[in-house]
C-alpha cells in the first residue's frame, strides 16, 4: 500500500517537473515558417488555408500550386492547416520544420467532426466496429432542469431513461437501462463514466459536457471486464480549443408547473363518501344532514371547515433559473476550458412565514470546472482537470414526505387551519398534520453537498523506443461530503370543544439549531497506466492500447471497496475498409473467493465497408457509405444481487440486537453469524452479440444505423433452495440465466434547402427478455413460476404497514366487479376479506378449487421496463430563427394505480379523488369497487384490475430561438446573441383516458411524492 | 530524451508493481469475525451463546412487529382496525398469515425457531473448544451453564414448534450448505416431545438457580424454568389434541412434573416460587417470586411502538387503538363473590355491568366510565339537541377507535400516557408460578379427578385474585364436590381469566380442540349510550362481520409453511386439512 502511494507521488512530481519546463521555454521569437503541404500520396496540395491561432489580425495564407507556403509567426504560435475534405491539422510554428505537412483526405465518417470516444482512446466513426450511440451536447436544448437526464431521454438508441423516484428539487431520481434486462437481480444500472472515471453525471451542467456516448456491445464493454456488463454511459467533458478564445454566457429563467397533482375532495364530497363507506362497512352515517349542509354553505368554517390544502399550500408555478459562463482558448502550449454555472430551483410550497428560516424547498447548485491541456514539449502532454460541485437543498424539517402527505391526504374537513384563538388546528386523529404549522413552526433543514473532482494525466511519446508508442498515466481523486444543518422547532395543535374550551395536542418548542449531521462522505481514487501504440504501415493500420487500473472507494464505517483490472485493445484495419478489433480484460473483484477472483473477458468485433468495394461502384450515386459490423464477447457484472459483502466467506457480526437480562434495559449484545457464505460465488457472465450496419445515403444527407442484439446472461445469483431447517439466511448460488434480444435503429436526415437548414432524427429500440433458469420451489404451481417469462414486474412504490415497497410480478386476475349477490353465490368463494358484496372485485379461480386465495395468484408479464422506447424530432433553422423539438415515448409498459386509488389510511377513510368513481348500485359501470372503511382485503389485493398501460408519447422538449443578425451584433463586438424560449414535458399522449396521472411516473403528485414538473423557460445566449 | 526515459522507467515500474502485487483484492474481513475466532475467545463465545436468546419469542404483541397478537386470534380480543396479520388468522387464511410481515406466528416462528436451533446446535458442538475464562467471581463463559441454557433453549424452540405444527423435523447437529436437508422428514409429535424431554433432562444437570446467577443475570433459564418447561410440554402432550385416547399416564406425568416445581427448595428446582401478592402488577415488575422465567422489557417508547400503535385509545393519544377485548371475554369474569354473571344470585346488573366484578376484571380490562389517567374513559355515543350523534373521547365509528368498547389494561398500564407520561415495564413471561398451579390442577384432575390438591390450586389463585371467600368448604365461589367434568370446566375457565392475554388462550383452544365452541361463535361487543341524565345504557351487541372468526378442525394445527413444502419435493408433508 505504501509503495502504491509513493508511486503516485513520483508520477505527480514528474508531471510537475514537466510543467515547470513550460516556463523554461524560450521567449517568443519571430520566425518565418516555410513548408510544403502534401496529401497522403505526397502530391502537393494547392489552396490549403494556413492561419495562426488566436491571431487578432486574421492573417492567412494559401499554399501555391506546388503546395509550398510561407508565413510570419512566433515560436509560440500555432498554425492551422485547413482544406475542405481533408482533416485539419494544428501544429506549433516552432515544430514546423522544413519537412512536408501531410493533410489526410477525409474519408466518409472520418472527418474532423467524426470523433468517437472509446475508453482511453478515440476513433473516427468509420473505424468503429462496436455499437456506440453518441450525442453532442451542442445539439441538445438548454433546459433549466436540475437533472441532465431530462435532456437525454429519447435521444439515443438503446438507452432507456426513466424517472424512478423522487422528483423533489435536487433529487430528480432517474434510472438508465441499456438495451434491455437480462438480470432479474437488479435493474441493471449501467456504469456511468465521466472522462474515464466512474462519476455521477446527472448533476453536471450541460455546458460541461462535450458528448455523451452509450457503449452497448461487448466490443467496447469488454474493456471494463467485470464492471461493464450492464453497459456504459460514457461522458466526455469539453476541453479547450486552440483555434480561438471564446467567451460564452447563458442566462435562463423558467417556470415549473406540476404535470399532475392530486385534486383533493371538498368537505361535502368527502363527508358524503365517508358516510357511504361507513354504511358499506356495516356502520352508520357519521356526518348528519346538518354537517353536510354546513360543508356546502360554509356557514361555520371552524366547526365545519372546508379546506383545500393543495390550493392553499402549493404554488401553480415555481421559478427556476440557470446561469452559465464559459471561457475557452489556448495557444501552442496550453489550452483551457473553464465553466462556471449556477442553478436554482424553487420549491412549490407556499404559505407560512417564519423570520428565522424559509421552509419552502429550494435547491441551489454551483458547478465549476477547469480542464487544462499542457503541451509541455514535443513529446509530453499533461492534462489537468479540476471540478467542483456544491448543492444546497432546503426542505421542511418535518420532512418532504410528511408535509406532502399532510397537504394531499388530510381530509378537507379535518380541522380549521387556524383556530379562532390563533392556535393551529388539529384533532386527536390529526395531531401533527397542519401544513401551515409545518411551514412556519416546524423548522427547516438544509443539505449542503460538496464534491471535488480532480484528474491528472500525462502522455509521453516514446518514439525513441518504438515509433508510434506512447505511455500514459492517469490518476483521479474525487471526494464528496454531505452536511445537514438547519433549524428545528415543534408546534402544538388544538381543537375547539363544544363547550368553548380547547384540547391541545403536542408540545410547542421554540426554534433551535438542528443537530448537525455529516454523512455520505466518500473518497474515491482511481489510477490507470499503460501504453498505446498507433502506427500505419502502408495499407495496414494498427492501434494497440493496454492499461492497468486500480480503484479505491472509501466511506466511513466500511472497509474500502477496491477494483483492479488489466484492459487491452487491438484494432487493425486494412485500407480503411476492413476492420477488426479485439478487446480483452482481465479483472478481479473482492466479492469473490481467492482463486476465483479474477476473470478474463474477451470480445471480438469486425467491420466491413462494403460501399468501398468495386462491386458496389454502381451504387455510388446514392450510397456514400455502407458498413456492416458485428461483435461477440463476454462481459461480467460483479454485483451479486442481495448477497452481502464478502459473501464467499462465513463471517460473524460483532453486535446483534441485545437481549435484556436482569434489570439492565440495555440489552446484552450478541455475536451472530451473517448470511451463509457461498465460496463458489462468481460474477454474472453476459455473452453479448450485436450485428448491425451504418449507412449514409444521398450525398451523406441521410444516415441510418440499425442493430440486432442478443445477450445471454449466465451465472445469475438466485436463492438456493435450502430449507429454513438450516436455520440460516439463505445463500445465493449462481444458477440463474436470462436473456434479452431485440433491435435498435437510429436515423438522421440533414438537408439545406436554400436558407432552411433541416435536421430530422429518430431512434427506436425494441427488446424482450426471458428467464432461462431460476431456482423456484419444486412444488410451485406452474402458473406461478417465473421460468420462461420475461423479467418483469410492476413497480409499486407505496409501502404501507403491511406491504413493503417493491415489485409485483404475481397477482390475481380480476373479472370485473360483482353486480349482484346471485353472481357472488355462483362464483368461487373469495376469502380475501370477510365479506364479499356487490361492488367488490371478482377474481378468477386459477386452480379451480372453488376458493380464491394465494394459490390463485398468477405470474404475469406486466413490466415497468418498456418493450419499446423511442424518440424523434427535428431542428430547423431559417435565417435567424431556429426551432427544435423532441418527442419521446415508450410502448409495452405497465403501471399500477392500486396505490393511488387505494391511497390513504384509516384516518381519512381511504378516500381520495378517485373515490368518486366508485361502484354503487346506481353506478354499476364504475371504474373502482365500492368504498369501505375496513375489511378491504378483497379490493386492495394485487391484481390486474389495477394495471394500466404506461405507454405514452410526450413532447419532451421544444426550443424556439432567434439570433440577432450578424450585421447588428458586429457593432456590439460580440459574435452571437441568441434569445430562446423552450419547455420540457409540454404535451403528453397516453392511454390513460381521463385518469389524471402521469404515465411516466404515476405516483408523482400523489400520496407523499413531489410532482413531476413541466418547465417553460426563456433564455439568452451570448458569445464573445 | 531524458524526460521520457524517466517516464518510461516509472511506467514500467508501475506496470511491474501492479502486476506483481496480486494481493490488492485480498482483504482482511474488516471488523467481522471468523467462526474460529468466536470459539477461541470466551468473551465472544459467551456473546454467541447469548445471541440465541434473540431467537425465542420475546413479546406478546409481535405480529407485524407490534400490531397483532394471538389474543386477537382467540376469543379474547379482536383487532379494531382489522390488522391483516390478525384477520388472516381470524379467517382461516393461514397461508396468507404465513407470508405476511414479521413476526407472524407460522412461517415467522418456523424460521425463527430453526435459526435458534442452528445456533444452539453450533454452540453445543463447539462448547468444548472454548478456552477457560480468566479468573473472576462470575466467569465470562461458564461452559456448564451455557450448555444447560442451550439445551433448555433448544427444548423451548422445539416446544414452540410442536405446539403450532405438531411433529416437525428434528435438527440436532450442524448441517453444511452442501447437505441436502430437503430429505429430512417430519418426526412425529411423540418423537419430538421425547427429544425435548431429553434436552430438559440434560439441562437439569447443568443449570442453577436465580441465586446462583445473581441479579444481573435474572431472566436466564434456571432449574425451575427447565422444570416448568417440562411441566408444560407434558401437559400439551397429555392434552386431547395429542392424546386422543386420553392416556391417563400422560396426565399423571404432567401432574408430577408440575408438582416438582411446587416442591420448591426441597425439589429439583432448588428454589421456592410463590404467587405475587398483587395480580395487577404481574407484567410490570423487575422481579417477582412468581416469575420462573421472564424477559424484562425496558420502558417502551410510545410512538411507533406497541403502546401508541396498538394499545392506547386515540382519546389518550394512541394512534390506532387496535387491542379490543371482546364481550365474550368480559362476560367470563365472575363477580367479586366468585359467582358467574349468569348465576341469578351473583348480583350482576346488566345495566351496571362493570360493578362488583372480580378484581382481575379491573386489572385486565379498560371499560366505559373507568377513571383513567385523570379522566373518565368515554366510550359512549349520545344524541345531542339536534339528534346528531356525538361520540365520547375514546370511541367513534372511525376504525382507529375500539370496536368492542374495551381496551386492554394488561397491555396498557395506566402510567403510559402521552402528555407528561412516564414509562414502565411490560415484561414477557415465559413461565410464572400461577401457570404451574393451573397446569397441575388440570393434569391432576384428568389423571385422578378433582381431589383436594386440585381445589387447593384454584383456591390459591382466586384468593390472590381477591375474590371473597364466601361460603362452602372451599369457598371463593368454587362449588364443593365437583365432578371431573365440572372441575375441568372450572379449571379451563380459571385459566382463561388468570392467564388472559399472556399467550396461552389461543394455544389452549387448539390443544383442547374447543375452537368450535369458542372461536366459531359470535364475537360480541358492548353498545354504550349516554343518556341525558348522564347515566349509561348498556346493550351487548354482535360485532360486525369484519370481526367474526372462522373455525375448522384443521386449525388445531398450523399448516407447514407452503414455501418449505414446495422446496422439499414431497418429503415434508402437510398437516391434515391444509393444502
Amino acid at each position: 500500500m505504501k509503495f502504491i502511494k509513493s508511486k503516485y507521488i513520483i508520477c505527480l512530481l514528474f508531471m510537475m517537473a514537466g510543467m515547470l519546463n513550460v516556463y523554461g521555454q524560450k521567449p517568443d521569437e519571430n520566425i518565418t515558417v516555410t513548408g510544403k503541404v502534401v496529401d497522403q500520396d505526397q502530391k502537393p496540395l494547392p489552396g490549403v488555408t494556413i492561419s495562426i491561432q488566436e491571431d487578432k489580425t486574421n492573417k492567412a495564407v494559401a499554399t501555391k500550386t506546388d503546395g509550398t507556403f510561407s508565413i510570419e509567426a512566433t515560436t509560440s504560435d500555432v498554425l492551422i492547416f485547413k482544406f475542405v475534405g481533408y482533416g485539419t491539422i494544428l501544429k506549433p510554428a516552432g515544430e514546423v520544420i522544413k519537412g512536408n505537412i501531410v493533410l489526410k483526405k477525409s474519408l466518409v465518417n472520418a472527418g474532423d467532426d467524426d470523433n468517437v470516444y472509446i475508453p482511453f482512446g478515440v476513433r473516427k466513426r468509420r473505424e468503429v466496429t462496436a455499437t456506440i450511440s453518441t450525442i453532442r451536447a451542442e445539439d441538445l436544448p438548454q433546459i433549466p432542469s436540475s437533472s441532465l437526464t431530462n435532456v437525454f431521454t429519447g435521444r439515443l438508441a438503446g438507452l432507456a431513461v426513466y424517472p424512478s423516484g423522487s422528483q423533489q428539487p435536487g433529487y430528480d431520481a432517474s434510472s438508465f437501462l441499456v438495451r434491455g434486462r437480462s438480470s432479474y437481480n437488479s435493474n441493471q444500472e449501467p456504469l456511468v463514466i465521466v472522462d474515464g472515471i466512474e462519476r455521477d453525471f446527472t448533476s453536471m451542467d450541460l455546458n460541461e459536457i462535450e458528448s455523451v456516448s452509450v457503449l452497448k456491445d461487448a466490443a467496447t464493454l469488454a474493456w471494463y471486464g467485470m464492471y461493464g456488463g450492464n453497459g456504459v454511459i460514457y461522458v466526455k467533458t469539453r476541453r479547450g480549443s486552440a483555434t480561438s478564445t471564446k467567451v460564452s454566457f447563458d442566462a435562463q429563467a423558467g417556470l415549473q408547473a406540476p404535470l399532475q397533482i392530486t385534486a383533493p375532495l371538498d368537505a361535502y364530497s368527502y363527508a358524503t363518501l365517508y358516510n357511504e363507506a361507513a354504511i358499506n362497512s356495516g356502520g352508520t352515517a357519521v356526518y348528519g344532514p346538518e354537517a353536510l349542509q354546513a360543508y356546502q354553505n360554509g356557514s361555520d368554517p371552524i366547526k365545519y371547515p372546508n379546506n383545500n390544502f393543495v390550493r392553499d399550500f402549493t404554488k401553480k408555478v415555481a421559478p427556476t433559473q440557470r446561469y452559465v459562463a464559459s471561457v475557452t482558448g489556448g495557444n501552442a502550449f496550453i489550452k483551457y476550458y473553464t465553466v462556471l454555472s449556477a442553478y436554482q430551483q424553487g420549491g412549490f410550497y407556499k404559505g407560512g412565514n417564519n423570520e428565522t428560516y424559509d421552509a419552502n424547498t429550494n435547491f441551489n447548485r454551483y458547478n465549476l470546472r477547469t480542464n487544462l491541456d499542457l503541451h509541455v514539449n514535443k513529446n509530453l502532454d499533461v492534462a489537468l482537470d479540476i471540478g467542483g460541485r456544491i448543492t444546497n437543498l432546503t426542505f421542511p424539517n418535518a420532512g418532504t414526505g410528511t408535509f406532502l402527505t399532510a397537504v394531499y391526504s388530510t381530509p378537507a374537513n379535518a380541522f380549521p387551519i387556524l383556530n379562532p384563538n390563533g392556535t393551529y388546528g388539529g384533532t386527536s386523529v390529526y395531531q401533527q398534520s397542519n401544513p401551515l404549522a409545518m411551514l412556519q413552526a416546524r423548522g427547516a433543514s438544509t443539505d449542503l453537498m460538496r464534491n471535488m473532482i480532480a484528474t491528472i494525466s500525462a502522455r509521453q511519446k516514446m518514439d525513441g523506443i518504438l515509433k508510434g508508442l506512447t505511455g500514459e498515466v492517469f490518476y483521479a481523486y474525487d471526494i464528496a461530503g454531505l452536511y445537514r444543518s438547519g433549524f428545528s422547532e415543534t408546534y402544538a395543535t388544538a381543537v375547539l370543544n363544544a363547550d368553548g374550551t380547547y384540547s391541545p395536542f403536542g408540545t410547542a418548542s421554540k426554534v433551535n439549531y438542528q443537530g448537525n449531521v455529516f454523512s455520505g462522505n466518500v473518497k474515491k481514487s482511481e489510477f490507470w497506466a499503460g501504453l498505446d501504440y498507433n502506427r500505419t504501415f502502408g495499407k495496414h493500420d494498427i492501434k494497440f492500447s493496454t492499461r492497468v487500473s486500480r480503484a479505491n472507494l472509501s466511506s466511513f464505517g466500511n472497509l474500502d471497496v477496491r477494483r483492479e483490472g488489466w484492459s487491452n485493445r487491438l484494432s487493425y484495419n486494412f485500407i480503411q475498409r476492413y476492420f477488426v478489433d479485439v478487446t480483452a480484460n482481465y479483472s478481479g473483484s473482492e466479492n469473490f473467493a481467492p482463486g476465483k477472483r479474477y476473470g478474463f473477458f474477451p470480445a471480438a468485433s469486425a467491420g466491413w465497408i462494403i460501399s468501398d468495394e468495386s462491386f458496389m461502384k454502381g451504387s455510388e450515386s446514392f450510397l456514400d457509405l455502407l458498413k456492416i459490423r458485428g461483435s461477440y464477447g463476454l462481459v461480467g457484472n460483479d454485483a451479486i444481487g442481495s448477497a452481502r459483502r464478502f459473501a464467499f466467506n462465513d463471517f460473524y457480526s460483532r453486535s446483534t440486537t441485545g437481549y435484556n437480562f436482569g434489570t439492565a434495559f440495555a440489552g446484552v449484545g450478541g455475536t451472530g453469524q451473517l448470511a451463509l457464505a457461498n465460496p463458489d460465488l462468481t460474477w454474472e457472465k453476459a455473452y453479448k452479440t450485436s450485428l448491425g450496419f451504418d449507412a449514409k445515403l444521398f450525398k451523406q444527407s441521410l444516415s441510418i444505423s440499425a442493430d440486432y442484439f442478443y445477450e445471454d446472461r449466465k451465472d445469475l445469483t438466485t436463492a438456493s433452495l435450502l430449507p429454513s431447517l438450516l436455520g440460516q439466511s439463505l445463500v445465493y448460488v449462481n444458477e440463474g440465466e436470462a436473456e434479452y434480444r431485440g433491435f435498435e435503429t437510429g436515423i438522421n436526415y440533414n438537408k439545406k434547402l436554400g436558407e432552411v437548414n433541416l435536421n430530422v432524427f429518430g431512434n427506436f429500440t425494441y427488446n424482450v427478455s426471458k428467464i432461462l433458469a431460476i431456482n423456484e420451489g419444486a412444488g410451485l404451481p406452474a402458473y406461478q413460476k417465473a421460468l420462461g417469462h420475461p423479467i418483469s414486474s410492476v413497480i409499486s412504490p407505496a409501502a404501507t404497514a403491511s406491504t413493503s415497497a417493491g415489485y409485483i410480478s404475481t397477482m390475481l386476475i380480476s373479472d370485473g366487479i360483482f353486480q349482484s349477490q346471485a353472481q357472488i353465490d355462483a362464483s368461487p368463494k373469495q376469502i380475501l376479506s370477510r365479506d364479499v358484496k356487490p361492488g367488490d372485485i371478482k377474481y378468477v379461480d386459477q386452480n379451480g378449487d372453488g376458493v380464491i386465495n394465494d394459490l390463485d395468484r398468477v405470474r404475469t408479464d406486466f413490466n415497468f421496463v418498456p418493450k419499446a422506447f423511442f424518440g424523434f424530432g427535428a431542428s430547423v433553422s431559417v435565417k435567424n430563427f431556429d426551432i427544435n423539438f423532441l418527442f419521446q415515448g415508450t410502448s409495452g409498459r405497465s403501471i399500477t394505480i392500486q396505490n393511488l386509488v387505494n391511497s390513504g389510511n384509516a384516518n381519512n377513510g381511504f378516500l381520495s379523488q378517485f373515490s368518486v368513481d366508485r361502484w354503487t348500485p346506481s353506478n354499476p359501470g364504475a371504474a373502482y369497487p365500492r368504498l369501505l372503511l375496513n375489511d378491504r382485503g378483497n379490493n386492495t389485493a394485487n391484481s390486474d384490475f389495477w394495471i394500466r398501460s404506461g405507454d405514452y408519447i410526450r413532447l419532451k422538449n421544444v426550443e424556439l430561438g432567434y439570433s440577432l443578425p450578424q450585421s447588428f451584433i458586429k457593432k456590439l463586438k460580440i459574435s452571437q446573441l441568441r434569445f430562446y424560449v423552450g419547455g420540457l414535458n409540454l404535451l403528453t399522449f397516453d392511454k390513460l383516458g381521463d385518469l389524471p396521472i402521469d404515465p411516466e411516473l404515476p405516483e408523482s403528485g400523489y400520496n407523499a411524492s413531489y410532482p413531476y414538473m413541466k418547465i417553460y423557460s426563456l433564455g439568452m445566449n451570448l458569445k464573445f | 530524451m531524458k524526460n521520457y526515459k524517466i517516464f518510461t522507467a516509472i511506467l514500467l515500474l508501475t506496470l511491474f508493481s501492479v502486476s506483481c502485487k496480486k494481493d490488492y483484492l485480498e482483504r482482511t474481513p474488516g471488523v467481522a469475525i471468523s467462526e474460529d475466532d468466536i470459539f477461541a475467545d470466551p468473551a465472544l463465545a459467551a456473546r454467541f451463546a447469548d445471541n440465541a436468546y434473540n431467537y425465542v419469542i420475546t413479546k406478546y404483541v409481535r405480529f407485524n412487529d407490534h400490531r397483532g397478537c394471538v389474543a386477537q386470534a382467540s376469543d379474547e380480543a379482536v383487532s379494531g382496525n382489522s390488522e391483516g396479520s390478525v384477520t388472516s388468522l381470524n379467517r382461516g387464511l393461514y397461508h396468507d398469515h404465513s407470508n405476511g410481515p414479521s413476526l407472524n406466528d407460522i412461517y415467522g416462528v418456523w424460521k425463527l425457531m430453526y435459526a435458534g436451533i442452528a445456533i444452539q446446535n453450533k454452540m453445543l458442538a463447539r462448547i468444548g473448544e472454548v478456552p477457560p475464562s480468566p479468573n473472576a467471581s462470575t466467569p465470562i463463559f461458564d461452559a456448564k451453564r451455557v450448555e444447560g441454557e442451550m439445551r433448555f433453549l433448544r427444548a423451548l424452540s422445539y416446544f414452540e414448534l410442536t405446539k403450532r405444527f405438531g411433529g416437525v423435523p428434528i435438527i440436532d447437529k450442524i448441517y453444511a450448505v452442501t447437505d441436502d436437508m430437503n430429505t429430512i422428514p417430519r418426526s412425529s409429535f411423540a418423537q419430538v416431545t421425547e427429544f425435548i424431554l431429553k434436552d430438559i433432562e440434560v439441562a437439569l444437570t447443568k443449570l442453577g438457580t436465580d441465586a446462583d446467577y445473581g441479579a444481573s443475570n435474572y431472566g436466564r433459564p434456571t432449574l425451575g424454568a427447565a422444570l416448568a418447561l417440562k411441566a408444560r410440554v407434558l401437559l400439551y402432550a397429555a392434552s386431547p389434541l395429542n392424546n386422543p385416547n386420553n392416556d391417563k399416564t400422560k396426565w399423571q406425568a404432567a401432574a408430577d412434573a408440575a408438582a416438582e416445581v411446587m416442591k420448591g427448595v426441597n425439589g429439583l428446582a432448588k428454589q421456592t416460587y410463590a404467587l405475587q401478592a398483587n395480580y395487577g402488577e404481574l407484567l410490570n415488575l423487575p422481579n417477582s417470586p412468581e416469575y420462573i422465567m421472564m424477559r424484562i422489557k425496558g420502558p417502551t417508547p410510545l410512538a411507533g411502538e406497541m403502546m401508541q400503535d396498538f394499545s392506547m385509545s386515540p382519546g389518550s393519544g394512541g394512534a390506532q387503538g387496535q387491542m379490543n377485548p371482546t364481550q365474550n371475554h368480559v362476560d367470563m369474569y365472575e363477580m367479586a363473590n366468585g359467582k358467574a354473571i349468569t348465576d341469578p344470585t351473583s348480583g350482576y346488573d346488566p345495566q351496571k355491568p362493570y360493578a362488583g366484578r372480580e378484581p382481575r376484571f379491573y386489572n385486565n380490562i379498560i371499560y366505559n366510565d373507568l377513571a383513567w389517567q385523570g379522566r373518565k374513559i368515554e366510550m359512549w355515543t349520545t344524541l345531542d339537541a339536534n339528534n346528531k350523534v356525538q361520540f365520547g373521547k375514546d370511541y367513534s365509528t372511525t376504525i382507529t377507535y375500539t370496536a368492542t368498547r374495551y381496551y386492554c389494561k394488561k397491555y396498557w398500564p395506566e402510567v403510559y400516557r402521552t402528555v407528561g407520561g412516564s414509562t414502565t415495564l411490560l415484561n414477557y413471561l415465559y413461565f410464572r408460578y400461577g401457570e404451574i398451579l393451573l397446569n397441575y390442577a388440570e393434569a391432576q384432575n384428568e389423571a385422578v379427578g378433582p381431589d383436594a390438591s386440585v381445589y387447593a390450586q384454584l383456591v390459591a389463585l382466586r384468593q390472590r385474585a381477591g375474590i371473597t371467600k364466601g361460603a362452602g368448604n372451599n369457598g371463593y365461589g368454587l362449588k364443593d364436590n365437583m365432578t371431573q367434568d365440572e372441575m375441568r370446566t372450572a379449571i379451563r375457565h380459571e385459566r382463561a381469566i388468570e392467564l388472559a392475554f399472556e399467550d396461552h388462550r389461543w394455544y389452549d383452544i387448539m390443544r383442547w380442540k374447543i375452537g368450535a365452541q369458542t372461536i366459531a361463535v359470535p364475537m360480541k361487543g358492548m353498545d354504550v349510550v349516554k343518556n341525558a341524565n348522564a347515566t349509561f345504557t348498556y346493550t351487548p351487541i354482535v360485532l360486525g362481520p369484519t370481526f367474526q372468526k372462522t373455525w375448522t378442525e384443521a386449525q388445531n394445527l398450523y399448516p407447514i409453511p407452503r414455501a418449505e413444502i414446495y422446496k422439499s419435493k414431497g418429503v415434508l408433508t402437510q398437516n391434515p386439512g391444509w393444502e
